[in-house]
């Protein structure tokens, strides 16, 4: 036993030795940045999967003398891991982002791109929303644009043919079709409504959708025109209701945890009719569901005619601890032209960030084309920036709406939705989260 | 056994040992890369987080230094829901320690009779103990799933709901639904540690009991429990410290929702570490469950005398 | 309680009477209760691993899939790189697991044995260890590490999680430390033995199942690690099994059929290692941990 034992401590011993110099060679070799004439990039991102990061270095492969890292942690953990990495000073040279990162810029994380797209033709025929959505309150560029995520109707084709209903086009008939395709006793519902993270986006929207068109701040949400905010626009309070209904009468009492995950998952795998969500999804179905049982429609609208739904986007800066952020350029320029922007966009579910690239039969045609009827009609349909008052409104302002995004915005509109917070109670507190920014200068 | 206690108690007793060696060279080579490690990679983060506590740092200005005196304990003390929150740590570690306990304890009694496939009753039984919080998370998910989960269609099958149940979305409900999760995988903690602990109450006693006509209940009352008292206070103790840290059921299941209705004081830290934000009172936050960890321990200690009893 | 109280009779009564037979058939009923609920989660996420997307989200539930599809244990044998993460995850958790041995059972060794001014306090170092909030105070080590250009190296990993095992293994190995007799090390005084000698060559040996004891439950807790994997690994061909399983929960899609999958195959080798060694590791953390 004791020599057996001695043994054996003595060959595990040998054996971490042996792993843990592997992996102080393994330093050696990665430390230098420049291997030959190659030099290394590293792009780090919070939405990876396989297919992606082959496509990336795909394109990637066209800019001579780079070797591409790719970093895609899981996307739970993905905020705090980029963060770290960041802090520490780790390199990174270019970084996903879904907005003008605030928390970046401030850090001093990512570099402004105005010199680079002075000189760079093909900005030009980039969506002039996407260029406003790029840029900070003092007008610099940090951006970078890889693709729109812009929110749909899906809906279950063979379900609407089945029961002979037409395809909503208002918020009333998705309510009331949605009533009717719901049977609990099949486990079928009518609506894939997110309950969990993010509930409260889905509710700005139905505010936004309900109240007056000509006060939505296409570029300020949650404030309005008139300087004050949604929350106490008339029709605000019936949206909240009105989602309530959607949530209590349409879907499943469960979705009140469901976030992205859930309710995409829902509709495909035949749980739920519809499901209001964006581009990315379209790929997702093609996987997992049958060609014909499935298909896309513009956004149902709203008692004015119109609807108002976040023009999500995500995009690409440049990291401040680039090795070398003229060659970090010019691998986002590569990813970023018409061409490679078109293809990484069909391969990844957006919409492609040239205007001329939409004209594509791919984005007219299919389930796509219901983005470019949108497009056609603007003021139908109106596309607003996210949390849009991010980049506008001063540090120390947004620090006090804080308590709107960190318990209001999700979890205060859980409490409604269970019936444990007032409709009313939960639009006056949103109000008063953001009473200080009423009549800002600011706004635009 | 009881020898042993004391013999330990000893030797942090303060008392020390007359017959100990000290060689002090050899002392600090042994105790060096234990203490080198435990200090860099445990006590210096901490040690920072405690002087962040205090501090202005915030994911828009992580860089800060400023100091910010009580700032973030107010804003915690704010934040809502933190009054559930120490609610549910409460109920969280009553239902997962109490039914760990019971259930672990109860099987470790119920396996004192040896038969045949013992080992491979046990092999089976103590199984959801080797696994790693965020896969039990994922498993017990699927089955507490409220449209489609494999509960509710078995519950209704056997005609004890009438309609899906949504274990992890009510309010109410949902922390126990995480506290079976969590007792499924510890109660194999208990079993294991209650048949050692049974294993030291001498046999004779029982004998001479039986002598003396006492009936089951009375051997288990006067032999069993002090037999097996101080370590079962002690593995208590342990056990409640380890689960008042460990965030993952809840993290993986619910991540605290609906709103905070399954939140705990350590799913809101790590919620929020992931989330990124207020830094400085993540580090307020841990700041206070640390000192009440310390503070519970010591009262406890106290007052079971749990490292005395053995006297 | 009621329940429990029972079968002690039966253990300890040795006439037949009525009441043994219901006591002994209430006892069958218990344990297989235990078993039914131990075993349930396993056979319901093999059972959902087994079929094919669409009969997954089926109500009323299918209980078993009109035909056996393995496809999502293809799936993650063949397109995520299974067997590079396994390798990796076994790797590294038996680095952590021998390293925390070697180190655990000096330290415990000097607090056992030797007599010295600071004993107190170096035992309240580790066992205050125990209370520290985990989640929080990533950053500072990060960026230690990183300074060091240690960031995704399997190294810094096993060094990271070697580090956080030592203090609750010191103070279960003490335990069996102490059940040693001092005479055993006397005598290898008396016969002129160096200190380091008698360590080796006469204590040690005396506590090796405290010591296996401690390699197998760092083992678990290595191989189940996922934050500190997570933070310092970026590289795919560097990632641990259960890493690789939580990337799968991606924004894209939750698959629970893949999930399933390949969360049973994860578990598969802590399962194993546990059912092989479980008499011997049931045992010794018993005897050790009750001290602690």
């Amino acid at each position: 036993m004791k020599t057996r034992f001695t043994r054996f401590m003595a060959a595990a011993l040998a054996l971490t030795l042996v792993l843990s110099l592997g992996g102080m060679a393994s330093v050696g070799s990665a430390e230098g940045s420049t291997e030959g004439e190659k030099t290394k990039l590293v792009l780090v991102q919070y939405l990876g999967n396989d297919q992606r990061d082959q496509l990336i270095q795909e394109i990637a492969s066209q800019v001579p003398n780079i070797e591409l890292e790719i970093i895609s942690p899981p996307t739970e953990t993905a905020t705090q891991k980029i963060m770290t990495m960041m802090q520490a000073g780790e390199q990174i040279d270019l970084v996903e982002v879904g907005a003008v990162n605030q928390d970046y810029i401030n850090n001093g994380f990512i570099i402004p791109l105005d010199k680079y797209v002075a000189e760079w033709d093909e900005w030009a025929t980039v969506s002039e929303n996407l260029k406003e959505l790029s840029s900070s309150q003092d007008d610099q560029t940090w951006l970078i644009p890889y693709g729109v995520y812009e929110r749909a109707l899906f809906y279950r084709k063979d379900w609407f043919e089945e029961a002979g209903l037409e395809v909503p086009t208002t918020w009333d008939e998705l309510y009331e079709t949605a009533k009717q395709l719901t049977d609990p006793s099949q486990n079928r519902y009518g609506y894939s409504f997110r309950g969990g993270s993010g509930t409260g986006g889905f509710a700005e929207m139905t505010i936004l959708s309900f109240i007056d068109p000509s006060l939505v701040s296409i570029g300020c949400m949650p404030m309005t025109t008139d300087g004050k905010t949604m929350f106490e626009q008339e029709g605000a309070l019936e949206a909240v209701e009105f989602y309530k209904k959607l949530y209590t009468d349409c879907a499943p009492a469960d979705s009140i945890g469901w976030g992205y995950n859930e309710m995409v998952e829902a509709f495909y795998s035949g749980v739920t009719a519809m499901l209001i969500q964006d581009a990315e999804v379209i790929a997702t179905c093609e996987q997992y569901m049958e060609e014909g049982t499935w298909a896309t429609a513009p956004l149902p609208v709203g008692p004015h005619d119109t609807v108002a739904f976040p023009g999500g986007f995500a995009g690409w800066s440049i990291g401040s601890n680039s090795v070398n952020p003229d060659l970090a350029w010019e691998l986002l320029k590569t990813l970023s032209s018409e061409e490679n922007n078109t293809y990484f966009c069909k391969q990844n579910g957006n919409i492609p960030i040239h205007t001329t690239a939409q004209e594509d039969p791919y984005f007219a045609e299919g389930p796509y084309s219901c983005y470019i009827t949108m497009h056609q009609q603007p003021e139908k349909y109106i596309a607003f920036i996210d949390f849009g008052s991010n980049n506008f409104a001063p540090y120390e302002d947004q620090e006090k709406a804080k308590v709107y995004g960190d318990t209001l915005r999700d979890t205060g509109m859980q409490e409604v939705l269970m019936g444990t917070k007032d409709a009313q109670t939960w639009l006056d507190e949103c109000a008063a989260a953001y009473s200080h920014m009423v009549g800002a200068d600011w706004i635009k | 056994m009881q020898n042993q206690l004391k013999d330990f108690k000893k030797s942090f007793g303060g008392a020390g040992r007359a017959s100990g060696k000290s060689n002090y060279p050899l002392i600090a080579l042994f105790l060096l890369p234990s203490v080198l490690l435990v200090g860099v990679f445990v006590y210096y983060p901490a040690i920072r987080g405690i002087f962040m506590a205090f501090q202005d740092v915030k994911s828009y200005n992580m860089f800060s230094t400023e100091w910010c005196g009580l700032d973030n304990f107010r804003t915690l003390f704010k934040t809502a829901g933190y009054v559930t929150q120490w609610k549910n740590t409460f109920i969280w570690m009553i239902g997962c320690v109490g039914g760990e306990l019971i259930l672990g304890f109860g099987l470790a009694l119920l396996l004192q009779k040896s038969f045949k496939g013992k080992g491979l009753y046990e092999g089976i039984v103590y199984m959801p103990w080797a696994l790693s919080g965020f896969m039990v998370g994922i498993m017990w998910k699927w089955i507490f799933n409220g449209s489609g989960g494999v509960l509710n269609d078995l519950l209704m099958r056997l005609g004890i709901i009438s309609a899906p149940v949504n274990w992890l979305t009510t309010p109410g409900l949902n922390l126990n639904a995480i506290i079976v999760a969590k007792v499924w995988t510890g109660l194999a903690f208990f079993a294991i540690i209650s048949s050692a602990a049974l294993k030291t109450v001498p046999r004779e006693l029982y004998e001479s009991a039986e002598l003396d006509g006492a009936n089951a209940f009375q051997k288990f009352r006067n032999i069993t429990l002090p037999g097996i008292k101080t370590i079962m206070l002690m593995t208590i103790l342990l056990r409640a410290i380890q689960t008042f840290g460990s965030p993952d059921l809840i993290y993986s299941m619910t991540q605290g929702g609906p709103a905070n209705s399954s939140q705990i004081v350590t799913s809101f830290i790590y919620l929020n570490v992931m989330k990124g934000g207020d830094y400085g009172m993540i580090s307020a936050a841990s700041l206070i469950m640390w000192v009440f960890i310390m503070v519970c321990s010591a009262i406890y200690i106290k007052a079971t005398n749990a490292l005395k009893a053995g006297d | 309680m009621n329940t429990a109280a029972k079968p002690i009779s039966a253990v300890y009564k040795k006439k037949v009477t009525p009441k043994k037979v219901v006591g002994k058939t209430l006892w069958v009923l218990v344990l297989a209760a235990f078993l039914v609920f131990s075993l349930f989660p396993f056979v319901w996420m093999f059972i959902t691993s087994i079929k094919d997307s669409k009969e997954i989200f089926t109500f009323p539930v299918q209980y078993w899939p009109s035909e056996v599809y393995w496809g999502n244990y293809i799936e993650v044998i063949t397109e995520g790189n299974f067997f590079t993460y396994f390798i990796n995850s076994a790797v590294m958790s038996i680095s952590v697991a021998v390293l925390v041995a070697i180190i655990v059972a000096m330290a415990s060794y000097v607090l056992s044995r030797m007599h010295f001014k600071f004993k107190p306090a170096v035992f309240a170092f580790f066992m205050m260890t125990q209370m520290l909030p985990a989640a929080s105070g990533v950053a500072p080590v990060y960026q230690l590490m990183s300074r060091l250009g240690m960031i995704d190296n399997m190294l810094t990993v096993i060094i990271i999680l070697t580090a956080s095992n030592i203090s609750f293994n010191v103070i279960l190995l003490l335990g069996f430390y102490s059940s040693v007799p001092k005479e055993v090390e006397e005598a290898a005084y008396v016969d002129g033995a160096s200190e380091t000698t008698t360590f080796i060559k006469i204590v040690l040996p005396l506590v090796i199942p405290g010591v296996m004891t401690v390699m197998i439950m760092t083992f678990l807790a290595a191989w189940n690690d996922v934050v500190t994997s997570v933070l310092y690994i970026n590289s795919r061909d560097k990632m641990t099994l259960p890493v690789a399983i939580y990337s799968m929960i991606g924004k894209y899609n939750i698959a629970w059929g893949s999930l399933s999958a390949s969360t049973l195959m994860a578990m598969l080798p802590a399962v194993v290692l546990f059912a092989f060694l479980k008499n011997f590791f049931v045992e010794n953390l018993a005897a050790g941990a009750v001290k602690g």
